[in-house]
Formats: structure tokens, sequence, C-alpha cells
């Protein structure tokens, strides 16, 4: 499949609108409330939808 | 009560508190994948229709993968592709959310787990570079994931098939809800470089389905058990919200965490909290049950003390700093009145 316009950029001004709301998960990501802006869902489902688990106290590997 | 009603309510309803109790339970897991399936299937209709005049959507894939949603479980990879495909439009790259969205309506369907897999090389397996990716999201803290040695994959092949036997046996509950959770445990292990930090395991809301745990970490059968109550208890958590969050903090701000050793935001100090009373209910259990032997019975008491002293910490925290949804605080109830109890 390719994009419709063949080329890897929608026309200028024609981003794909999308309503964050709508979107699995980003509302438990947005727990503070969506901005609109583009970047910060995406910031804060990075920061919130990743559980990382590790013994306390051994990491990093390194101590010093 | 409802939590956090959606606009269009699938059928099978949103998140009910009723549904928020601490012990496991396998039916619970399978409506909470139905629902996350469902929701799936919303906003990929949403998203296609908006993407549709920019992209050339398949119909007959679409109207396939649906139906495979509809029908059953499918591949963690199905919402790791959905992610890729909405951040790859996000970001205005059509090439690349054409190549997504291929990958998304092409994810099989799925049994219940666990699968047992080891991850393979991310610079030349599409699966393994998937799975990487989101784990390795955040830039405050990179996580490289990489392919264990065969050998060291074969022992933890071992011990996660040893634990799931021993949780058949002892805490039945817990290992029908694991494998109605978790479609996929994916082994890996972490980086050497010196400044690389060690991690047990890793969970992602975008792999709904899969873990992914450090086979070089997990040397005992309970060790095992417990990153299987681990990482299975935030899969249960992340559906549980799905509808919405546990707190409303704001994640920007970073408090100590029991179980890591970087403040974090309330809300992983939340599945903090919440999955260490589950592996303390795991040891418990198992001990209960006469299903351990003298050595693992000396190596439990030390880890149900341990968790316990890490529950204690994270509770006080959320208790001084947390705002809780209705859904958060049903959740930490339910652990809380099971850690309290006393009876173990």
């Amino acid at each position: 499949m390719s994009a419709s316009n063949g080329s890897t950029k929608s026309k200028q001004g024609h981003k794909v609108p999308l309503d964050w709301s709508r979107l699995l998960g980003f509302d438990q990501a947005c727990a503070a409330g969506p901005d609109g802006g583009s970047g910060a869902p995406r910031v804060r489902l990075a920061r919130v939808g990743v559980k990382v688990g590790a013994k306390p106290g051994l990491k990093p590997n390194t101590s010093s | 009560m409802a939590v956090g009603l959606p606009s269009s309510a699938p059928s099978s309803g949103p998140i009910q508190l009723e549904e928020a109790f601490f012990d496991p339970c396998a039916a619970r897991a399978r409506r909470l994948d139905a629902r996350m399936r469902e929701r799936l299937a919303e906003s990929v209709r949403y998203v296609a229709s908006q993407a549709a005049p920019h992209l050339e959507v398949p119909a007959a894939s679409l109207a396939s993968f649906l139906e495979r949603l509809e029908r059953g479980p499918v591949s963690p990879h199905a919402f790791a592709a959905y992610y890729d495909w909405v951040l790859a439009l996000d970001a205005d790259d059509l090439g690349e959310a054409a190549q997504r969205l291929d990958e998304l309506l092409a994810a099989p369907a799925a049994e219940e787990g666990p699968r047992i897999l080891v991850l393979g090389d991310p610079a030349r397996d599409r699966d393994a570079n998937r799975i990487r990716r989101h784990v390795d999201t955040d830039p405050e803290q990179p996580l490289e994931i990489l392919p264990p040695p065969p050998g060291l994959a074969a022992s933890g092949r071992e011990w996660i098939e040893a634990a799931l036997a021993r949780l058949d046996a002892g805490h039945p509950a817990l290992a029908a809800e694991i494998r109605a959770l978790v479609r996929e445990v994916v082994l890996a292990r972490g980086s050497d470089a010196p400044d690389a930090w060690r991690f047990d395991g890793a969970s992602s809301f975008m792999l709904w389905g899969a873990v992914v745990l450090n086979a070089a970490e997990h040397s005992t059968r309970l060790e095992a058990v417990q990153a299987l109550a681990h990482e299975s208890a935030h899969n249960l958590l992340f559906g549980l919200a799905a509808d919405g969050p546990l707190v409303s903090n704001d994640d920007a701000e970073r408090f100590a965490s029991p179980l890591r050793v970087d403040p974090r935001p309330i809300d992983g100090i939340f599945h903090a909290t919440f999955v260490t009373a589950r592996m303390h209910q795991a040891l418990a259990r198992l001990r209960e049950a006469g299903a351990l032997d003298a050595g693992e019975r000396a190596e439990a008491e030390h880890a149900l003390a341990a968790s316990a002293t890490l529950f204690a910490q994270g509770v006080a925290t959320l208790d001084r700093h947390a705002r809780f949804t209705p859904l958060g605080g049903a959740c930490l109830a339910g652990a809380r009145a099971y850690m309290q109890r006393g009876a173990w």
C-alpha cells in the first residue's frame, strides 16, 4: 500500500486530523487533561503507558 | 457506578467499580480483553475514516481485521502497530503510516497464553523491533532490551514454565488470570553497559497482552512466580484503566517509588504499589497451599516481608500525594484490604 498522493507527507495544511480523546488509551495517558498539542499526548503515553520494574537498589548497573 | 463512560459505549459496557476488586479472576480478565478489543476496533474505524482522504485504506483487509478483533484475542502486535500507525499519522509521515497500517491489518488472532517467546534481534526482526520500541519510550529513562543467549533463554523458559505449573497447583485463580491476560511472555536481557539500568520486567499499554521478562534476573521458581504476578498485574491495571486514569495527578510530578530508585509519576507509584500486593499474594497463597519446599518457604518468608515493607512505603506516598479517581481508589482499597487482613 502506498500513500494516496504518492508522497510521504500530506498536502500542506491537510495533516490527518485526529481527536486524541478517540484514540485508545490516550485519555489514560492524559490524566491531567489533554491540551490539544500533538506532541503532549505522545509524551504522556510514553511516560505512563510503560511500566518497567527492577529490584530497588540494583540499578543502574554501576553504583559509582 | 460507571467510570469514564465513553460517548459511544461498546456492547460490553464501561468499566464498573465493582470490577476493581483485588483477587485474581480470569472471567474479569477476559471481559477486559474484550473491552480493549472493542476500544481498538472503535478507534481503528475512526482513524481509518479520518485517514481515508489521505491514505489508501484497504476495505477488505480492514473488515477482516475488525472481524478478528470481534471474534477473540489478537496478537499484542495489533495494539503496538495501531500506536505506530497513529503516531506516524500524527507525525504526518504517510509512507510510514501506510506501512504501519499494513502491519496492523495483518496482525493475527491469538490463543490464550502465555506463549513463551525469545526476543529476536531488533535490528533484523520486525516483531522484536516493535517490542523494543514500545518498552523503550521514555527519553528520560532509556531501556535497552536485547536477545538473550540461547542458554539463558532456555533456563528462563524453564523457570517460567515451572512457575506457571506451581501457580496452577497452589494459586489457580492467579494462574488462570495470567493465562487470560498474557498472550506472550517475551524473554530478553538488558544491556551490560555500565550506565544501563537493570530491569526485571516491563509491560506496556501499547503492547496489550505481552510482557517482557529479563531472563537473567529470574533464577529461582519463586522469582519467576513473582515476575509473572508483577507484570500480569500491570496488564490488569492497564485494562481496568482503559476508560480513564487511576489518578488525576499531573504526570510531570515525581515522587519516590517503592520499586524504582528514580523518582516516578504517581501513576507509576500506584502501579508499583498494587503489583507489590499481587506479588505478596502469589507467594502467600503458594505457602498456604503447601506448594513450597523447605528452601522455597525460607525464600518466600524473605520476599513476603520485603513486599509488605515496599507496599507500606508505596501506600504512604500515595496517601500523601495521590489524587485518586473513583477507579483508582477502588483498586487500591482492594489491595490495602488484602495487605491489612493479616491472615497471611
